[in-house]
């Protein structure tokens, strides 16, 4: 049975925490009255069709957009005036990675990390350690800009981590990366939440949130329509999200049917 | 053959509103000035001879990736390839401007112009080979202490993949070419370079992330940093280009039009481009209003600053540190929705 999301106040603040949440672009609403909390420690998945408000969602707790009405707390720190020691607390994978495309693999942990505070050698141990984890060690030269999308991804992801953040918010993490990078991304996250990090991802990859994730969001129509585990959500993962979602008839195209 | 001239129409037509839409090259600071000089006549030509023909080039070599990218997708033959790529060339707006005028110049000018398209498609042809090859200077300040030199470091090869600071750089080169010929050079003419120095950098500071492109921009918006600090760095990239090129000729004119132009360039340079900013490309500037703005400022304080530096420079280090402070909350808040 899907849970409804929690509209109660916790004594103590969660990892990240709404009420009344909303955003729009151009005068059309995209999120509406959003409320949710995830506990800290938990691995917690935001599903949804495109342009269901996802990525917004993602930016809007990562303090990169201002909501329309509505608060948000994440890692303890209210979003409006969370500036750098929000930043400080949280990791971030956004929708379009946000790197910087003329420096290389291994310049960017040079070049940003130490704005996080870490010592020069801290900075070596931490990206060697993240370059061998995500299998980057034979890009760590290669300018960014010729990367592939994989490659991209894997730093940005990377990038998030470096700083050993309270809270991530990860924007389609599963997205690209093989199956090898993707399994070792779960298990990461495994063992992150096992030593108390937040993570809040969003995604498409059904099976492999079913996998990984403790706590599941169904965001549609603007809106969180239901939230659990994957567990209390009636049979798998992909049938309760079809149940949830309307599904389209896919128009009939006959000249498709005859390729030239 | 009519699909390849409504094809060859419609890459015109994109490559004509990239040059001239809102937020393209049109808001550089340099066009403006050029335009200015060339309505000013004679006296202003070795301005228009040293600093204008370059820039023509570059406008006209801008190549269009994504229309070769798309075109590569169409089912077209390697002549059809080969026309069209040579009649977008040649049905260029600023190839057009070119013969229109050499045309109204006379035979002298039809030779001109000659020689100008032979350069403009030799310049095609290495830009487009060139540009998106080469990484461009890069600056590993990482070894140097303090959490931010690093970035420092990324800005400082940021604009230098500009075409302004070559630019700058060619005007110093004249100006100093000036300085070693004559041999009591005139205060005005020193002043006058180091402007022009100025003015070919002015427009980096409208577009201060440009460089870094707005992805680039959102991680600098990730990192636990004040925005007053990012833009501190930004400026300090600027200023350790720009005092070097106007030391030879006036240190305080050059120093005051540089923090008005940036002090000017903090109210704009937080907003996005209406496109994307390659390297190796003059820098978009955000509106022709604001370009004229920003250098008859930058004109006025360099003008009043040879003569009474002692209150200009700190006025205009005033009004840079206030439009710092000013832009820097602004860039800490999260953009609004809409």
């Amino acid at each position: 049975m899907p849970l409804q999301p929690s509209t109660e106040t916790s004594p103590v603040l969660p990892a990240i925490h709404c009420r009344g949440l909303s955003h729009g672009f151009a005068g059309r609403p995209v999120l509406e009255g959003i409320d949710f909390e995830i506990p800290s420690g938990s691995i917690s998945a935001l599903l949804g069709p495109n342009g269901s408000g996802k990525s917004t969602l993602i930016k809007l707790l990562a303090g990169l957009l201002t909501p329309l009405g509505g608060t948000v707390h994440v890692a303890g720190l209210a979003v409006a005036q969370g500036g750098a020691p929000l930043k400080q607390r949280i990791g971030v994978v956004p929708e379009g990675l946000a790197l910087l495309e003329h420096l290389t693999v291994e310049e960017h942990f040079d070049v940003l990390s130490p704005v996080y505070g870490l010592a020069r050698t801290e900075v070596q141990i931490r990206r060697d350690g993240l370059l061998h984890a995500l299998a980057l060690e034979e890009v760590r030269y290669l300018p960014v800009r010729h990367g592939s999308y994989g490659t991209r991804k894997k730093l940005a992801l990377a990038l998030a981590l470096v700083h050993a953040p309270q809270v991530l918010l990860l924007d389609e993490p599963f997205e690209g990366l093989d199956p090898v990078a993707a399994h070792t991304v779960r298990q990461l996250f495994l063992r992150l939440a096992a030593s108390g990090v937040t993570v809040f991802f969003t995604s498409h990859a059904l099976s492999l949130v079913e996998r990984v994730a403790t706590q599941v969001l169904l965001l549609q129509g603007g809106r969180i329509q239901c939230a659990g585990s994957p567990a209390e959500l009636a049979g798998t993962l992909e049938s309760f999200y079809f149940d949830q979602i309307e599904l389209p008839d896919p128009p009939e195209l006959p000249w498709l049917a005859s390729p030239r | 053959m009519a699909r390849l001239a409504t094809l060859s129409a419609g890459l015109i037509r994109d490559h004509t509103r990239g040059l001239l839409a809102h937020g393209g090259m049109a808001g550089n600071n340099l066009v403006l000035a050029m335009i200015l000089a060339a309505v000013a006549g004679p006296p202003t030509a070795f301005l228009v001879a040293v600093v204008g023909i370059p820039l023509l080039l570059a406008m006209a070599s801008e190549g269009r990736p994504e229309q070769a990218e798309r075109l590569a997708l169409l089912p077209l033959s390697n002549w059809e390839h080969a026309l069209l790529r040579w009649a977008t060339r040649l049905a260029d707006p600023v190839v057009a401007l070119l013969v229109i005028l050499g045309l109204l110049a006379g035979r002298r000018g039809v030779a001109v112009v000659g020689s100008l398209l032979l350069a403009l498609l030799a310049t095609r042809l290495v830009s487009n080979r060139w540009r998106h090859r080469s990484p461009g200077p890069s600056f590993h300040l990482t070894a140097l202490p303090g959490p931010s030199t690093g970035l420092l470091g990324v800005f400082l090869g940021g604009m230098l993949r500009t075409l302004d600071s070559y630019a700058a750089l060619l005007v110093a080169a004249a100006g100093l070419l000036y300085r070693i010929e004559t041999p009591v050079p005139h205060p005005a003419a020193l002043m006058g370079a180091s402007l022009m120095v100025t003015l070919c950098l002015s427009t980096c500071t409208q577009r201060l992330f440009a460089p870094e492109g707005p992805q680039g921009l959102a991680r600098l918006r990730l990192l636990p940093l004040r925005g007053w600090h990012l833009l501190l760095l930004k400026d300090t990239a600027f200023l350790l280009i720009l005092l070097p090129l106007v030391s030879p000729f006036s240190l305080s004119s050059g120093l005051a039009g540089g923090l008005v132009s940036l002090g000017l360039g903090h109210l704009r340079s937080l907003r996005p481009s209406g496109r994307p900013q390659h390297p190796w490309q003059f820098l978009t500037g955000t509106t022709m209003g604001f370009s004229a703005v920003q250098v008859s400022s930058l004109f006025v304080a360099g003008i009043v600053a040879q003569t009474r530096a002692l209150w200009v420079l700190p006025l205009c280090l005033i009004l840079n540190l206030a439009t710092l402070a000013w832009a820097g909350r602004r860039m800490e808040r999260p953009r609004p929705g809409g």
